[in-house]
């Protein structure tokens, strides 16, 4: 092994370019986001890592073996699907469950075709091809960002586009792309379209209007109506129906929860004969709040289930929401305590310092001494966990979208580790940064904690249910 | 270019959004490549040059040093990387399955990339770390050093055990392919 042979075996790792840009404005942009769904989304995409054990073959841009016989039965619609690594579209297309199609419209020198499109358990697909009348537009060249709706609805407020993915191949004269859709309804229509309409592409205007056929023959349906309760985590768990399509399943469930924002996740599942399958992307079909509880219906995909398998065991976890804490600075030391975990703060001192405020804590109720990762973490988390808030301006901030209130507010500080052993910090918040509260003082200013970005997931314990067929 | 980075560097030192993401993306394949060696996956990758993007955004202030700006990013993607590992708990590796997989259609020079990065993403943590910044930053040993907070020895010691560890997957998979 020599370094160049290292560089080039690196260098072959396939980079999304338009996600790797994307990921990093969100990054960039976080702050303007509520910071709390943020990380609930990484959590999220942390829970599907192990769906994505089939992207090692699409960062290679390796070819699996299987793709060659699909390719002899399929070769239009299933150059498109290796194209992009999906390995489903392959399988449908050997099953001749792709619905080519073969709309072209042109506007504005831009001319957009759709090429197939496919609907398999929660999943839409659909590909197509964009001449290179984009690179006109504002982006640079080998981006291509569309801004469209589905199904009528308009802007954000769409729910096809909550889950969407997008992937682009550079071709002769053009790109072709690919869009996979999470179907956002709780019930299937038969032998349903799907309106399209891009608005713009790459900045240039006007609209793309299609109409595509989406329809999957029925699903196999097995109910598996399952309560799992944990009751010292007070959340509970309803299943309610596995489906399974031609190359995937998904499963429907309910969570119950007695805090707002606290959130499961299915890891992984696995059947009475051992087989491990991937869960993948989750869709919210449903939300309420009963008595006291919060309930959601969600759809999530799955690897799809072999046949006869007799129960399925599925690895929960859970990811908490505290309630944030907060005191008033009129006093030099305070304690502030989690409502839900052992974890407190013990506040030393804060003082003024200048146009510094300094203030000097430590954690209580750790059960041992921070490891190396966790202190990083933790490190790294308060520098943006310890909010500064003038009282007058604290209500203005909306719970759903926590937002901290421009000119009175600080939410950065620098960290400053005292005693690492006993996890002791100093913050010190710059007063006359470019965040800043008008007309300062001590005494009229709300310190706001939150605990939540301090705990880890929690795994709950696996549960099991039996699988009846009503199809057999 | 040089010039320009510097400049932008300064900006976003300032505080300047846009020319903080300029300046990112101009290492995406890097940064990308880095959180994918220890990740394994797209998704997970994406989510370590999110928050890595995000940690640097935060912190760039404190960069002190304008110039260490690629070791500064790259320092914090693999801090990143390491926090979604282990809040993940799971390791993904490719399995013998999957290289045997990935390794019909290729040719020679693809396969051999293909085993040499799955032995890559073998190693272990400060191996790993070591092996990337030597080999594929081109980094001095003494830089290397001051990235990881370990003496100049240890990281001569992580390099040699890397390669031999390195050498012994390699070599292994090799017989596989072949015998």
């Amino acid at each position: 092994m020599d370094k160049k042979e290292l560089k080039t075996a690196i260098d072959r790792i396939h980079v999304p370019k338009d996600k790797v840009y994307d990921a990093i404005s969100k990054g960039v942009n976080k702050k303007e986001l509520d910071s709390r769904k943020v990380k609930k989304k990484r959590w999220v995409v942390g829970a599907l890592s192990a769906a994505a054990i089939l992207a090692i073959t699409i960062a290679s841009g390796f070819v699996l073996p299987a793709m060659n016989s699909v390719l002899a039965k399929a070769p239009l619609i299933g150059g498109i699907f290796q194209q992009f690594n999906d390995t489903t579209g392959l399988e449908l297309a050997n099953q001749d469950a792709v619905t080519e199609l073969n709309q072209a419209i042109t506007k504005n020198g831009v001319t957009v075709k759709l090429t197939s499109a496919y609907f398999d358990g929660s999943v839409v697909s659909v590909t197509g091809f964009v001449d290179e009348g984009v690179e006109e537009g504002h982006n640079e060249k080998g981006e291509v960002s569309f801004d469209v709706n589905f199904d009528h609805n308009e802007g954000d407020k769409d729910p096809w586009i909550d889950g969407m993915t997008h992937d682009l191949r550079k071709i002769d004269n053009g790109y072709n792309f690919q869009w996979k859709l999470q179907y956002p309804y709780k019930s299937f229509k038969a032998n349903a379209t799907l309106p399209i309409t891009i608005h713009s592409i790459n900045g240039i205007k006007g609209e793309w209007e299609f109409d595509i056929p989406i329809k999957q023959e029925k699903n196999s349906s097995f109910a598996i109506n399952h309560e799992q309760n944990y009751e010292n985590q007070q959340v509970s768990i309803r299943t309610k129906e596995l489906l399974t399509a031609k190359a995937s399943s998904s499963f429907i469930f309910e969570t119950i929860v007695k805090y707002k924002g606290d959130y499961i996740f299915l890891n992984k599942a696995v059947d009475d004969k051992g087989k491990e399958y991937w869960i993948g992307n989750s869709t919210s079909l449903e939300k309420s709040q009963q008595e006291d509880k919060y309930h959601e219906f969600v759809r999530r995909e799955m690897q799809k289930l072999d046949a006869n398998i007799t129960s399925l065991t599925f690895y929960p976890q859970l990811n908490i929401t505290d309630v944030k804490v907060q005191q008033l600075l009129d006093k030099n030391s305070f304690h502030l305590k989690s409502s839900r975990l052992d974890l407190g703060l013990q506040v030393n001192s804060v003082s003024q310092q200048g146009s510094k405020l300094v203030m000097d804590y430590q954690f209580t109720g750790l059960q041992d001494e921070l490891s190396n990762d966790q202190f990083h973490q933790f490190k790294n988390n308060l520098q943006y966990e310890l909010l500064l808030v003038d009282k007058d301006y604290l209500d203005k901030i909306d719970p759903d979208n926590p937002v901290p209130p421009v000119n009175h507010s600080i939410s950065e500080n620098k960290v400053k580790t005292i005693d690492r052993k006993t996890a002791h910090f100093q913050s010190t918040f710059d007063l006359m940064g470019e965040e800043k509260i008008e007309s300062f003082k001590l005494e009229n200013t709300i310190l706001q904690f939150d605990f939540s970005s301090f705990v880890p997931a929690e795994d709950l314990k696996p549960f099991t249910v039996k699988i009846k067929n009503e199809n057999k | 270019m040089i010039i320009n980075q510097q400049r932008l560097i300064k900006k976003a030192i300032k505080g300047n959004k846009s020319a903080f993401e300029k300046l990112v993306r101009q290492h995406y394949e890097q940064i990308y490549r880095t959180a994918y060696l220890y990740v394994h996956n797209e998704e997970d990758a994406l989510d370590v040059v999110q928050e890595a993007s995000y940690q640097a955004f935060q912190s760039i202030r404190a960069l002190k040093h304008p110039e260490f700006f690629t070791t500064w990013l790259t320092k914090i993607v693999i801090r990143c990387a390491g926090q979604v590992l282990k809040k993940n708990s799971k390791l993904v590796v490719m399995s013998d399955d999957m290289i045997l997989n990935l390794s019909q259609p290729l040719t020679e020079n693809e396969r051999d990339s293909g085993e040499l990065l799955s032995a890559i993403q073998q190693l272990r943590g400060s191996y790993r770390t070591a092996i990337i910044y030597f080999y594929y930053y081109d980094y001095s040993i003494k830089t290397i050093s001051t990235l990881m907070e370990v003496p100049e020895g240890t990281v001569k010691t992580y390099l040699s055990r890397g390669k031999a560890e390195l050498k012994k997957f390699y070599e292994e998979m090799e017989g596989e392919c072949h015998g």
